[in-house]
């Protein structure tokens, strides 16, 4: 068998769960208030519908608006502007039969 | 459900709290799993739970019956109703098209009439998968390497635990089961592992796999004829890290993933393009479908026991079935022929020198680099069968090579993304350890807000919408 445990295993270098909670919790929280008017545009296409949607959209609702209220919305932004720009300047597919 | 969306984003907080507040509970954290993996699965049709639950129903029934079992003659009978249940099955959803195609191409041929239904069978997601790890589980018992499970919920979480159910790893019931009927309840949680697992893993299917995929690899492959030569050997070179970074980043995010719920699933990958030689890629490359076939295919069809002559068919056979596992098509079926043809004549070349491994790691250093040159030409090259849709198309892609004129999909930014998926690599395996060890050393309040910033720049960097895996569609 290949690689067992890669990157790092389970060893006393791991945290306790207490640990691992409070990592996630803030990683989440964390996450939200930088993503979060993408979080809420997400949440708008969600294809499902229903009580899932509107949960969502009232969840990140909120969570844009102090995002963008904190700022913290400025570093994924500034990461899609700069993807925009480096992979924007590829020609579109072309149709077929458009032969060199 | 995808793993890089705000559904499973939600979905996993409420499994990762639920599942340690019931770590004292082992039952009860056993069904609420299995609820979980249900919801994943059942998020993209719930239709086919009825697929997944039958199957664990069934092999559970099996495996109980040939562990009962002492007659040897009653044990072949239940391992060949296995057998011929889970590849009917797969036989049905995953091939019937293909073969009804291809019986009607061939009584037309000979002229005879056809009267087989042409029926528009959906395929379901992960089939491959927990149909490879079913049959292994029931042959393993059969062979008395493992005991079956101890009850019908532990097979079932077995087989449907959500980080592994739709893209592998095909996870072994000796590896797995035991942590299953025993959850495991670590005082410690390898945080820095699961971190740099899922962040590469994100790096390389949000950012890598997927601007490749829709700048470089779609468009060649798509309009072959409207290429010439460089943008068609670009689309071969972004197809080959393409590939690797969508499979690799599911693999790690599912490794990932399951470490934060206390699970150690084996490696996938590991760095396979730094491969010498096809036998040595196929030991790094999704390994556990290699060693799976290796142990359920390979060795029971004679393996290396025989003559070269044998070794040759057990070799051929192997990868035609791999390729076929991948997908009905004739293009899958000629990428798995090439595949096996590559380890019959480097078998042949190396026998003399004791093999290629041993042989290899005897050799200078630029003659190691060059053959590592030759491996990943020879196998991304042999991608393009398995990307095309068809063998058409393949050929058409192919004969691209033959026409000059300027490359039109080559800018510096995918060049880049070529040169960082390939590095890539250097994550696969223990490489990423000390960096995982750094991750852990830091308190937890940081590691929190450091990944939610690289989550931030990852999502950012990444084309708009969500790409579904390749391996998704196997």
């Amino acid at each position: 068998m290949g690689s067992e445990g890669s990157a790092g295993s389970v060893d006393a270098a791991g945290r306790t769960r207490r640990d691992a909670a409070r990592t996630v919790a803030v990683f989440y929280l964390a996450a939200a208030l930088l993503n979060g008017p993408a979080i809420l545009r997400t949440a708008e296409r969600l294809e499902h519908g229903g009580v899932a949607q509107q949960f969502l959209v009232a969840l990140a609702g909120p969570l844009a608006r102090i995002s963008r209220g904190l700022g913290v919305d400025r570093l994924r932004a500034a990461a899609e502007r700069l993807a925009d720009r480096w992979f924007a300047e590829c020609p579109p597919a072309p149709s077929a039969g458009s032969a060199h | 459900m995808l793993f890089p969306t705000l559904t499973f984003a939600v979905f996993f907080a409420v499994v990762f709290a639920v599942q340690w507040a019931l770590a004292g509970r082992p039952r009860g954290r056993k069904w609420f799993l299995l609820l979980a993996s249900y919801v994943f699965y059942g998020w993209w049709n719930w239709r086919f739970l009825g697929l997944i639950a039958g199957s664990s129903l069934i092999n559970h029934a099996i495996a109980r019956a040939l562990a009962r079992s002492e007659s040897p003659r009653r044990r072949r009978a239940w391992i060949a109703l296995a057998t011929v249940l889970n590849l009917g099955a797969l036989g049905f959803f995953k091939y019937y098209g293909f073969f009804v195609v291809n019986a009607y191409a061939l009584c037309s041929w000979l002229g005879v009439r056809c009267a087989l239904p042409l029926l528009d069978v959906v395929l379901p997601v992960g089939i491959s998968f927990f149909t490879f790890q079913a049959m292994s589980y029931v042959f393993d018992v059969g062979a008395r390497r493992i005991p079956p499970a101890a009850s019908l919920l532990d097979f079932a979480l077995y087989l449907a635990l959500f980080p592994q159910l739709v893209a592998g790893p095909i996870v072994r019931a000796r590896d797995l089961l035991p942590q299953i009927e025993t959850p495991p309840t670590p005082a410690r949680l390898d945080v820095g592992g699961a971190a740099v697992l899922i962040l590469g893993g994100l790096l390389k299917k949000v950012v890598i796999a997927n601007w490749l995929g829709v700048r470089l690899v779609d468009p060649v492959y798509d309009h072959p004829e409207a290429f010439g030569r460089w943008d068609a050997l670009a689309a071969v070179y972004g197809y080959a890290v393409q590939l690797y970074c969508d499979f690799s980043a599911y693999s790690d995010i599912a490794i990932g993933v399951a470490r934060l719920l206390g699970f150690q699933f084996p490696g996938n990958f590991d760095a396979p393009y730094g491969a010498s030689s096809v036998q040595e890629f196929w030991r790094r490359w999704h390994i556990s479908l290699s060693t799976w076939l290796r142990d359920y295919l390979y060795v029971p069809l004679g393996g290396s026991r025989g003559g070269f002559a044998r070794t040759a068919f057990c070799l051929m056979a192997t990868f035609l079935l791999g390729g076929l596992w991948h997908g009905a098509g004739w293009n899958f079926v000629l990428w798995g022929a090439l595949h096996g043809t590559y380890l019959i004549i480097e078998r042949a070349i190396w026998a003399r020198y004791g093999g290629a491994a041993k042989a290899v790691a005897r050799l200078p250093r630029w003659t190691r680099f060059a053959l590592t040159l030759l491996t990943f030409h020879l196998v991304g090259l042999t991608y393009v069968f398995f990307r095309a849709r068809a063998l058409a198309d393949a050929l058409e892609l192919l004969s691209a090579f033959s026409r000059a004129g300027a490359p039109t999909r080559i800018t510096a930014p995918l060049v880049g993304l070529l040169v960082i998926g390939w590095a890539m690599q250097g994550l696969d395996g223990h490489r990423a350890d000390g960096l995982a060890r750094r991750v852990a050393a830091m308190p937890p309040v940081l590691v929190g807000a450091l990944a939610a910033l690289a989550v931030a720049v990852i999502f950012g960097l990444g084309p708009r919408g969500v790409a579904p895996f390749i391996y998704f569609q196997f």
